[in-house]
């Protein structure tokens, strides 16, 4: 066990944990950061144009910038890249356990600990992962130059997914399991009359099938008739699920696997704050993220302040 | 001394990550942008079995370890990384 007793333990390195982190640092509290990924999820977020005060960016610029601005911070903050394995309700406080075998103690938590990519649960995706499915078209599209790929989900991550391949891949389907698409209609406008993209609606994805690497994917159409498409690459990007496992014995979840808090990052725990896409919040977006940070962290200032 | 290739696009957040964690512990490494070279792609394919990156290949005493992903808790076994 690591002596010190920190204010705050974040869990979470994406723009909810470091946000938190610099206002407790400039509260001149104790902060241990802990992830595994510094900048969270935002690094394969691809271009970001809805960021205040950048315009246009991407997630791998904007990560940067979010974390030398939290390096400055390093006399108040220290910074643990791990994954997180268990936090737990301590005698003053709370321990962290991190997949090295650290222990944290701290006086309270904030867990922004994000959310990862929903599977689809169809034969073949498990088999073919990397292999020619993929959750990441931000990683992993530059590896399909002129090849026929499928898109499966029209939110936002989809359309981003889609645009990214109009200047790589040879032809795109984009799959939606509604008539219509939910991603924001100016990025859609970018394919929806571009001749690579064919666009079908309430589909169902039933089996990716391959031999070494993926061959085709087969959907159930409207009329409940499967259709296969050849296609070497499959991006799923159908939404995302709460990273709670360190969490699931210590806080109730909603029945969508997130954590409850308002919208100052208060949970039913005293002392357990929380921010961002892992919480109930309704926009995950990385600007509300920032925002729920902050005041997940002037609630914990609070908290602390009350406890002398 | 071990040699290591990392294999990235220039998008990926865990590419960006690994070199990162690399350049923290001074090690090393040769980065293969296989968004840019195919046939540095299709090595990196035959030799991983796969076409996700990052893909870090660790050369010992002529023997090869591939980590698959940024496997932090593999890279500091392989690398000796306390």
């Amino acid at each position: 066990m690591d002596n010190k007793e920190y204010d705050i333990t974040i869990v979470g390195y994406g723009p909810a944990g470091i946000t938190a982190a610099i206002y407790a640092a400039r509260k001149r509290l104790s902060v241990a950061l802990i992830g595994e990924l510094p900048g969270g999820e935002v690094r394969n977020s691809g271009d970001i144009e809805n960021w205040p005060g950048d315009g246009a960016t991407d997630g791998n610029t904007l990560a940067d910038k979010l974390i030398a601005h939290l390096k400055t911070h390093l006399d108040a903050v220290t910074i643990f890249q791990e994954k997180v394995t268990k936090v737990e309700k301590a005698k003053n406080g709370f321990t962290t356990t991190t997949e090295s075998g650290k222990t944290l103690a701290s006086k309270t938590i904030i867990y922004t600990a994000g959310r990862h990519p929903r599977l689809l649960n169809v034969p073949g995706e498990v088999e073919f992962k990397n292999r020619g499915v993929s959750y990441c078209a931000t990683c992993d599209a530059p590896l399909f130059p002129d090849k026929d790929v499928v898109v499966i989900g029209g939110g936002n991550t989809g359309a981003e997914a889609v645009i990214m391949f109009q200047k790589i891949a040879r032809k795109i389907y984009l799959l939606h399991n509604t008539d219509k698409l939910a991603a924001d209609p100016i990025l859609v406008d970018n394919f929806k009359d571009d001749p690579k993209v064919t666009i079908i609606y309430n589909t169902k994805t039933t089996k990716i099938k391959g031999k070494g690497m993926v061959a085709s994917l087969t959907y159930e159409n409207s009329n409940g008739k499967e259709e296969t498409i050849p296609v070497e690459g499959v991006f799923v990007t159908i939404g995302a699920i709460p990273n709670t496992a360190p969490v699931k014995e210590l806080i109730p979840l909603n029945p969508l696997g997130a954590i409850p808090a308002d919208r100052y990052g208060i949970t039913s725990i005293p002392g357990f704050f929380t921010a961002g896409d892992v919480t109930d919040i309704r926009d995950a977006q990385i600007v509300v993220a920032a925002g729920h940070g902050c005041s997940a962290a002037l609630s914990a200032g609070d908290y602390i302040s009350r406890l002398q | 001394m071990a040699q290591v290739t990392v294999y990235t696009t220039q998008t990926c957040g865990y590419c960006k990550a690994t070199k990162q964690y690399l350049g923290e512990h001074n090690i090393p490494y040769t980065e293969i942008d296989v968004g840019v070279d195919r046939d540095k792609a299709r090595e990196m394919i035959e030799k991983s079995g796969q076409m996700g990156v990052p893909v870090i290949i660790i050369t010992k005493e002529e023997k090869e370890e591939t980590i698959i992903g940024f496997d932090q808790a593999r890279l500091a076994g392989a690398l000796g990384i306390a």
